[in-house]
């Protein structure tokens, strides 16, 4: 039988599958609009699809794929992402230490966006769990996790009662100190199940048990709200893939940690899918630093309303455990994406000093830029780009998408260029110089966040958007190398099939490097062993098939910000002490420009990271061509050149069409299927054995 | 509104290219201020900002959460060239002063380097940095004492000197620093990170010359304060010509506590100008509470353009637009030697005071004031629990005012909205000190059809004898509410001994305190905005539900009756809101 590995990306407008033959290396991919009110119809629809035969490219294309014939298959969902943007999730309760209403409702009485410093109309985002269905409950640990007051069991019962009665679906528990000592808080979740069945209970000390009340209670809270929806979704998904034959064991999310868990776990974790599609850019971009031999690679992935930025150094993507959505504080640990509202869909308007203004409002899917001929009358940056000869009618989705000039002109000419006293040509100009100076200075300040140098980097370029910025971009960024992947479009997709099964588990004890108890460090790493073990059996998975990363978040005494140090296996000794606080001295010099030698580290978190290999799409060489792409030549257009402020002819090739080692001179666009690129005067670009464009700036490395 | 553009010789596209460039180096240079410095005041507070000004000192840029900076930034470059004429200056350089009567900083532990960029010899920017330092000297720890009766209390006067060279630090003037501070390896620490920002801004800036030229970024700078300047003039011509006033009281100045410090403002708008007049206000005061006059011309600005356009950015365009009457020797002008240590409170309610006076010629930005009662604990320990003599510093916030589109938001520092709280979790962690309660405070917040945010308790009880100093302000006086709406209670500060005595705390206090001893800081909510009665009875009663609004306060105030089981008594209701109708 033949066996396939399916990835499939639920995105804000297309449902993306990619699907990869194990034994012939032939891929097949199909595009759906994306079914916002229930996702796992859009999901289906893409599995219907390649059912029906659709999606063969290349020339492999073999026979029908039989749903029997899935041996793999990994998701990538917003289910959870959207309950959160539109505030649609479960009615959720709150269970709090007696006396600390204010931590949720302070949240943290951190600044709002730079935007709304001095706007006294500025609003916090909604709370979650409402004070009205927030609970307190007498009970109080210390620092060190020691009990105060006992946890009053009574008090608990009642308030499960009163929740259960008010119609909750969930319950989040978050008491102080609860990740020094979970007992009270699994106390409390047993007497909630007992007084209330069938809802269900986020224990912050399960959920994230790190020291700082606000973000492990905006967390839990977040589990609580989104987690009862994800099991519906779920279930449903898992009903419709039964339905239609697919059975394989095998299913797996993708989750914000750059991972994938099995999908029976995707409830129980529902934190994590929610950052998980800017994750599966940057997991692409690992890939593509493996299968080039690069260290440091910057993935830039643009589409229809954002641009997301990651950075790979040494081959590891950065993480973080600070992510927002909708205003909503998010702790989990995840890959670190940088995200900015520049896309195509990116609106140009003439600001209240008159002067041009990209963003951050979006045209979005509906009505999209103008040129889509939906209704759209505002211009943006996709209209510019068709005018100025860098989009054709030959990259809209095969065709399947009219795009009319006309319109994108006539936006362009009323919104900004007329009142500006600009040409139309000089107005569209203006509008990828703006938002290419925007995804520049967030690029830059990125790097310079890490204290990394861009001249180090190639950038790796996706969406659809993404490959027509990327050579102006690099250049300007002073990146010498651009990648851009065969299906730049689908990258999220594609990183589905191109990681392994990852699960993080974190926990705060805070003591001093230089006196921490060893018996205390080796308990703490093993209690997160045993978790990741008892749930990767639950996974199905075999203890010998995992490998375990330790680390200890550190930081030096007084400091807000922690940098996660590997500590080596094994038992924890007095010799462990100065190789840890050497690191730690290095990598904070690297980051942040300076160390303090001089002065004692302190153990802030520490950290399990469980990784499982699973099947992994290889990406198949594509036939070998002599290096000339003249096949591959389909005409030629006129190409705007912001050097010369002028039109200049550019060719025009079929990404299809390329072979390995065909190179390509500048001015050049490169169309395909779903996506763009082009390729600068001055610039030479070649493709790779695997099909990557390696585009050269033209930036000194 | 619209607004005629005026000319410039740039086009609007490169215009808006570079000034996002300069945005960047601002954006970069803060981040190398707070990710440099040694204090927890500095990287996590983020108590400091780093900006750009022209040649001339004229402010371009402010980056960081307190933009009331600003105006500043060009009264220290002022004087820094007093002392080192241009020509004199070289590149590399970088000059400091935390001297308030000459560099226009807040407070003394605020120090101001700048460092000047140039191309092709000429200075055409300069690279500017504000921070507070842990400790400057002076009467008490930090610098900032509520007896001080004149500057020379709150410490070390630096006056504009040169610091850094591109020869490296200047040895002598760092031996004087560090002779006259408590604290000396982390203030110097933390200067070095601000000459570091500074001389970062600067780089970039000779960088961004290269690249687009010297008269572009000179034109894009000139074009970004010219359409500032338009955009508040356009503004003001929108409202209606007249005078307004609004005044607010401080409950006394810390050194006579029998009278109250009132702010007066008389604001006049003719055509596209306005005028705000401060000669209503109180003499300079003995006690700390003066704001230097650049800081309370810089939040009348914030209030300014919250009252206007809250997207219009805080440069020196937005100042050119506006005439100020401060006759020297005022509240909000002191003269030296005046002390300015408690600056803060004063200035949070020069602002509210503004925003009140303006939100008269423009009611659809009008917002009820925001809570008073600002302020800082500080408590010291003899040991904290890593062993060595530790401070505990935390700022106190209140909450914002109703406005017309909603309530105010909940437990944010007013006027700046930007300060990072500790949690409990790391205070006990740190501390010895317990964490009694961080509580919603029921009925703090002022009554309205849109009221304010809701204020909260916050209560430790000490396990160590320690020393402590509140100082917050306005147990008096407490802020008001707008077109009907009612005012917040005001703020207080209460002790409670372990023998169960209660004592209310006055608003500047210093005082050893035994282990057990607790207290309790109630911080006021924020003013209500139009008449309770209005407020929907089912948003009221969701108000009772959530514990911002007692029973009691729906009924007498809003009037609305909340029946036992939570929902909205429709006849008593009926009753109480509109006594005289029905039959």
């Amino acid at each position: 039988m033949t066996a396939w590995m399916v990835g499939i990306d639920t995105g804000g407008t297309f449902t993306d599958l990619i699907a990869f033959n194990v034994g012939s290396g032939e891929l097949r991919i199909a595009k759906v609009p994306s079914a916002p009110d229930d996702p796992s119809r859009a999901v289906m629809a893409a599995l219907d699809d390649l059912f029906g035969g659709a999606g063969r490219v290349g020339e492999r294309a073999g026979a029908e794929i039989d749903p029997g014939d899935i041996s793999f298959l990994a998701h990538g969902t917003t289910v959870a992402t959207n309950a959160i943007l539109e505030g649609k999730g479960a009615t959720t309760g709150l269970m709090i230490t007696r006396g600390f209403r204010a931590v949720y409702e302070a949240r943290g009485w951190a600044q709002p966006d730079p935007d709304d410093l001095l706007d006294p109309f500025y609003a916090k985002p909604p709370l979650l769990a409402p004070q009205r269905l927030t609970e307190e409950v007498t009970e109080r640990l210390d620092y060190q996790g020691d009990v105060i007051t006992d946890l009053d069991e009574d008090d608990v019962r009642k308030a499960a009662r009163r929740l259960r009665e008010a119609g909750v679906e969930a319950i989040a528990i978050c008491f102080l100190f609860s990740f020094r000592n979970a007992a009270h808080e699994e106390r409390a979740a047993e007497i909630i199940r007992e007084e209330a069945p069938g809802i269900r209970v986020s224990a912050s000390s399960l959920v994230l048990p790190t020291i700082r009340e606000y973000p492990r209670l905006s967390t839990t809270v977040i589990d609580a709200f989104i987690g009862p929806i994800m099991e519906n979704y779920l279930s449903r998904l898992d009903t419709s893939l039964g339905e239609a034959g697919v059975t394989t064991p095998q299913k797996f999310l993708m989750q914000s940690n750059g991972g994938l868990m099995r999908i029976n776990m995707g409830a129980r974790f529902p934190n994590q899918t929610l950052l998980s599609g800017p994750a599966g850019g940057v997991v692409s971009g690992l890939e593509l630093a493996r299968l080039t031999g690069r260290d440091n690679i910057v993935t830039f992935d643009m589409g229809g309303t954002s641009a997301d930025i990651g950075l790979i150094t040494g081959n590891r993507a950065d993480e973080t455990d600070s992510g927002r959505i909708a205003g909503q504080d998010i702790g989990s640990p995840m890959l670190a994406v940088h995200t900015l509202g520049a896309g195509g869909g990116t609106i140009a308007w003439i600001g209240g000093d008159g002067l041009m203004k990209i963003g951050p409002r979006s045209a979005g899917a509906h009505p999209g830029p103008a040129c889509y001929g939906n209704g759209g009358e505002d211009p943006t940056v996709t209209d510019a780009n068709l005018l100025l000869g860098a989009l054709g009618s030959g990259s809209t989705l095969g065709g399947r998408m009219a795009i009319e000039p006309a319109l994108a002109e006539a936006a362009i000419r009323t919104k900004v260029a007329d009142p500006l006293g600009l040409t139309v040509i000089e107005a569209a100009a203006g509008i990828i110089r703006i938002v290419n100076t925007h995804m520049a200075v967030d690029l830059r300040l990125v790097f310079q966040k890490r204290g990394e140098d861009a001249r180090r980097f190639a950038m790796a370029a996706f969406g659809g958007a993404g490959p027509l910025h990327a050579a102006l971009l690099a250049r300007e960024l002073g990146v010498p190398d651009v990648i851009v992947p065969l299906y730049p479009g689908l990258n999220s997709a594609m990183g589905l099939l191109q990681t392994s099964v990852r699960h993080v588990y974190v926990r705060s004890m805070v003591g001093l490097l230089s006196a921490f108890d060893p018996a205390e460090i080796d308990a703490g790493f093993a209690e997160l062993v045993a978790r990741a073990m008892t749930d990767i059996a639950e996974e199905g998975f075999r203890e010998a098939d995992v490998v375990l990363t330790r680390q200890l978040d550190m930081r030096y005494p007084h400091q807000g910000y922690q940098l996660a140090i590997d500590c080596p296996d094994g038992p924890f000794s007095e010799d462990s002490r100065q190789p840890l606080k050497r690191d730690f001295d290095a990598t904070h010099g690297r980051v942040y420009g300076a160390s303090a030698p001089d002065e004692d580290a302190e153990i802030v978190t520490f950290r399990v990271i469980a990784e499982i290999e699973t099947p992994r799409l290889a990406l198949p060489k594509i036939q070998s061509g002599d290096g000339d792409p003249s096949d591959a030549i389909t005409g030629e257009r006129d190409l705007y050149d912001f050097g010369t402020a002028s039109f200049d002819v550019a060719t025009i090739f079929d990404r299809s069409k390329l072979r390995a080692g065909d190179g390509i001179t500048g001015p050049a666009i490169i169309e395909q299927f779903d996506s763009t690129t082009i390729v600068l005067a001055g610039q030479s670009a070649r493709v790779d054995g695997i099909g990557n464009l390696i585009i050269h700036t033209g930036a000194a490395s | 509104m619209s607004l005629k553009p005026s000319p410039s010789p740039l086009d609007p596209i490169t215009t808006e290219v570079v000034l996002n460039r300069l945005r960047e180096t601002t954006e970069a240079m803060a981040h190398a201020l707070f990710h440099s410095g040694y204090s927890p005041i500095l990287r996590e507070s983020q108590d400091g900002t780093a900006g750009l000004t022209d040649a001339a000192g004229r402010v371009i840029m402010v980056g960081g959460g307190l933009q009331y900076h600003s105006l500043l930034y060009s009264k220290a470059v002022g004087s820094f060239l007093d002392r080192y004429p241009a020509e004199t200056m070289r590149d590399g350089d970088a000059f400091v002063s935390n001297d308030p009567y000459k560099a226009g900083n807040s407070h003394v532990p605020d120090m101001v380097v700048a460092s000047p960029v140039f191309h092709d010899g000429a200075i055409i920017a300069f690279g500017v940095s504000v921070a507070h330092k842990a400790d400057v000297g002076g009467l008490v720890p930090g610098s900032s004492g509520a007896a001080s009766r004149e500057i020379f209390h709150d410490g070390l006067l630096l006056p504009p000197v040169r610091i850094w060279s591109s020869s490296g630090v200047n040895a002598e003037i760092e031996a004087v620093i560090r002779n006259n501070s408590r604290a000396p390896d982390v203030v110097m620490g933390d200067l070095r990170g601000q000459i570091g920002a500074t001389r970062l801004g600067a780089e970039r800036l000779a960088m961004l010359c290269d690249e687009y030229g010297v008269d572009t970024l000179r034109q894009a700078m000139d074009t970004l304060l010219d359409r500032t300047e338009a955009r508040v003039r356009a503004v003001f011509a929108s409202w209606p010509d007249g005078a307004h006033v609004a005044e607010g009281l401080l409950d006394h100045d810390g050194a006579d506590t029998s009278r109250p410090v009132r702010i007066h403002v008389r604001a006049v708008k003719a055509g596209d100008r306005l005028t705000l007049d401060f000669s209503g206000s109180d003499p300079q005061t003995k006690g700390p509470v003066n704001a230097p006059e650049s800081t309370a011309r810089a939040v009348s600005m914030q209030a300014i353009l919250a009252a206007s356009d809250p997207t219009i950015p805080m440069n020196s365009g937005a100042f050119a637009a506006v005439d100020f009457i401060m006759p020297p020797g005022r509240v909000v002008s002191p003269q030296f030697p005046a002390t300015v240590n408690h600056y803060f409170p004063t200035s949070h309610l020069t602002y509210n005071c503004v925003l009140a006076a303006l939100g008269r010629f423009n009611p659809a930005r009008a917002v009820a004031p925001s809570g008073l009662g600002t302020g800082a604990i500080a408590i010291g320990y003899a040991q904290g629990r890593a062993g060595k003599a530790s401070v505990q510093y935390e700022l106190m916030t209140s909450s914002l005012g109703g406005t017309s589109a909603g309530d105010g938001a909940a437990m944010v520092l007013p006027m700046n909205h930007f300060a990072p709280g500790t949690p409990v979790e790391v205070v006990e962690t740190e501390y010895p000190v317990r964490v009694e309660r961080f509580d919603l405070w029921r009925d703090s917040a002022g009554a309205g059809e849109y009221r304010g945010g809701t204020g909260f308790i916050r209560e430790y009880r000490f396990l160590t004898d320690c020393n402590l100093t509140a100082r917050t302000s306005n147990h008096q006086h407490a802020a008001w509410g707008l077109f009907g709406g009612k005012s917040p209670p005001p703020s207080s500060t209460t002790l409670k001994h372990d023998n169960g005595d209660i004592e209310e705390m006055d608003v500047m206090e210093t005082r050893q305190v035994g282990g057990g001893v607790t207290i309790a800081l109630a911080q006021s909510g924020g003013g209500g905005y139009g008449d309770p009665k209005a407020r929907p009875a089912g948003k009221v009663a969701r108000d009772v539900a959530d514990g911002y609004v007692g029973r009691d306060a729906a009924a007498e105030i809003y009037g609305v009756m909340i029946g036992e089981d939570g929902s909205v008594d429709e006849e008593a209701t009926a009753l109480l809101r509109f006594p005289l109708s029905g039959n």
